[in-house]
């Protein structure tokens, strides 16, 4: 399928197609997915109705990752076969990745306030999310400050490239840092086990996030792929004669 | 091994000659101690269990900056060019700055970490732990500033995308290398802490060089 | 420099495009050189000299087309016989003349003695002073030095000629000479009029309006 979509022309259909198709899922699943989470699903113990703040903020988190990898691969693809659909595809991606990060920051703080008092606290997560967004805000710098876009690309390519394969590392590191340090936060209850009023909020809302993002992603490419047409100029060269001296 | 030899030899003749710009570093590093000393109070009974903290971001904020000019001379002048012509590998050029660099930065770095020690009242096994995490951890550093330096050779917006760039790749050698020189007293280079470290090291200098030679051939383009 | 026998050809330039940012500055350009071969390359400023000869250098990527060097794709595996001045001298001012020469001995790795070639460019006298003394004529001859030393086959040159005087540009000359008559070959950008090198000269004219 990548093969297929590699043709420009190819994936413009297709992206002109499928992208109203994920907006449309995106707000079907993300609408009933907040339905079943504010009106079925049950309370918490410990924290009551503030715990349906996770619907929100679980998912986001989850995406804001998940757009980070889908960069990072874009970024391998567009490095070993240089095609610029790949570069315009891990560029896409960093804008709303970023802002799913923030959205669950932004969450995780409200949700923070509710159960811990606090509007922040060091924990693993929160930690881990907030160097994922720093991560997001330098690679989509790289574009910005580079002027040759296809060394931008290149550039971006790399710090998206490096920066994924230290995730792991800094997630590994974050977490030791904060059973060490802290006490564990309140968190989601344990995946193992979920009730099925809770499973299923929470897929719906991913899986209407992952369509929303896809439905973005699919527009900035479609958006940057008019606006290059539009600014290529490649002036005919002028002449070049060689003679004998 | 000739052209590496000669690669850093010249590296530190230029720093020699350039009138002790290069010890800006070490310079940094003795005013954020002090500054930070005095603005925690002074107290020995406050200041040591923060000494292990403050001593390594003494570390990485001295070296965030150094990074900007490690490749731009070269670049600049069009030496980097030249390199390329000579058939030697980008990556062994790389290897070469980065030794050269570590010579040049961390090492009187090292070398301060007793006076370091005197600044804070350390006892001799955290000295130790200092010393022992700044030889593990170092690569890393030097090794991830090379590749953001990499990447920005040439940009002029200032130093501080390149520590934005830096910084995220740097968290878990920070959270690391504190832990290791408070727990050096209790289990030596054992400890998980220097294990990990050595691991992060290893892995910074496999991905950072290649990585920052790649980023040079792109900006050379 | 490998002794290459006369008349074997050398470099082969085929079909190359070069782009300088979202500009095409050359267009489906081939020529082959062989040994003994010389090339003026001409037009004025901005035209696309300085790229073209990056290109062929292998330092710049070519937007089509290839450049091959004895049998080898230069942009794959680049080509250490391949002597070069661009517009920038390269010479690291807190470095002595003959260091930054030992230097570039060393890297380039050359039997030749650095105080070889400041002689034959006539700055042995400047050996001990820094790079940061020289002047912009002396820097260029310099940078001729690092040339001899790299005994290179094929030479790049861009705008060798610009700050010498009269006495530098006859060095160049006749350093010139001196190469195509062992069988090098040369690619030489320059403002001034080309002129008869060896036995084989020819002149690239490049011409057209500058977009953009």
């Amino acid at each position: 399928m990548i093969n297929f979509l590699a043709n420009p022309l190819r994936f413009k259909k297709f992206a002109t197609v499928a992208a109203p198709l994920f907006g449309l899922l995106a707000l079907i699943l993300i609408s009933s997915g907040l339905y079943f989470g504010l009106f079925n699903s049950p309370e918490d113990q410990l924290q009551g109705h503030s715990v349906r703040i996770m619907y929100v903020h679980v998912p986001a988190v989850w995406l804001g990752m998940a757009a980070y990898a889908g960069m990072a691969v874009a970024s391998l693809l567009a490095y070993i076969w240089r095609h610029p659909l790949s570069d315009e595809l891990a560029r896409a991606l960093a804008l709303p990745g970023a802002a799913f990060t923030a959205l669950g920051l932004i969450t995780g703080s409200l949700w923070g306030k509710t159960s811990w008092g606090t509007f922040w606290q060091w924990d693993g997560r929160m930690t881990s999310t907030l160097i994922l967004l720093f991560l997001f805000i330098g690679y989509m710098a790289v574009w910005a400050s580079i002027d040759d876009k296809r060394r931008a690309a290149r550039i971006a390519g790399l710090v998206a490239m490096v920066g994924s394969i230290n995730l792991p590392i800094i997630k590994f590191s974050v977490d030791w840092w904060n059973t060490l340090h802290q006490t564990s936060s309140v968190s989601m209850p344990n995946a193992p086990g979920l009730p099925g009023s809770i499973l299923l909020p929470l897929m719906l809302m991913t899986f209407g996030y992952t369509f929303f993002l896809g439905w973005v992603v699919l527009n900035r490419m479609l958006n940057e792929i008019a606006s290059a047409k539009t600014r290529r100029k490649r002036p005919a060269a002028g002449s070049i004669s060689m003679e004998k001296l | 091994m000739g052209r590496l030899h000669s690669m850093i030899l010249r590296d530190i003749h230029i720093a020699f000659r350039s009138g002790g710009a290069w010890l800006m570093g070490l310079v940094f590093f003795a005013v954020f101690l002090s500054l930070a000393a005095i603005a925690l109070g002074g107290e020995f009974k406050t200041l040591r269990p923060l000494a292990p903290a403050l001593i390594w971001l003494a570390t990485v904020f001295s070296l965030l900056f150094s990074f900007e000019h490690l490749f731009s001379g070269d670049a600049s002048d069009g030496s980097l060019e030249h390199v390329k012509l000579s058939g030697m590998s980008i990556t062994a050029y790389v290897f070469a700055k980065v030794c050269a660099h570590w010579l040049l930065s961390i090492l009187p770095l090292i070398l301060a970490l007793p006076i370091a020690a005197l600044l804070f009242d350390l006892q001799t096994p955290i000295l130790i732990g200092l010393f022992m995490s700044m030889i593990i951890a170092s690569p890393a550093l030097v090794c991830y500033g090379a590749f953001s330096g990499a990447c920005l050779v040439g940009f002029k917006g200032g130093g501080f995308l390149l520590v934005l760039l830096t910084i995220p790749l740097i968290i878990p050698v920070l959270i690391f290398a504190v832990s290791a020189v408070n727990s050096y007293s209790d289990a030596g280079l054992f400890a998980l802490e220097f294990q990990a470290l050595a691991g992060i090291s290893l892995i910074a200098t496999a991905i950072g060089i290649p990585a920052a030679a790649a980023a040079l051939n792109v900006m050379m383009e | 420099m490998q002794t290459a026998s006369k008349n074997s050809r050398l470099l082969e330039v085929c079909n190359l495009s070069v782009m300088r940012g979202d500009n095409l500055l050359i267009e489906d350009l081939s020529f082959t050189l062989s040994s003994g071969d010389t090339i003026w390359v001409a037009g004025c400023n901005g035209i696309g000299k300085t790229s073209l000869l990056k290109c062929i250098a292998g330092l710049l990527r070519p937007a089509n087309g290839k450049v091959i060097w004895t049998g080898q794709n230069v942009h794959k595996h680049i080509s250490p016989d391949t002597g070069y001045q661009g517009h920038h001298d390269a010479h690291k001012p807190g470095l002595t003349v003959l260091e930054n020469l030992k230097f570039w001995q060393a890297v380039f790795m050359s039997p030749i003695a650095p105080e070889l070639a400041l002689e034959k460019v006539g700055l042995s006298e400047q050996a001990g002073l820094l790079a940061k003394g020289l002047s912009a004529g002396q820097s260029r001859r310099l940078s001729l030095a690092r040339l001899l030393i790299k005994q290179a086959t094929l030479w790049i040159l861009d705008e060798p000629a610009a700050a010498m005087d009269v006495k530098g540009q006859q060095l160049i000359h006749s350093l010139l000479a001196e190469h195509i008559a062992i069988g090098g070959c040369a690619l030489i950008a320059s403002h001034t009029a080309p002129q008869k090198i060896g036995s084989n000269t020819r002149v690239l004219t490049l011409e057209g309006t500058l977009n953009g």
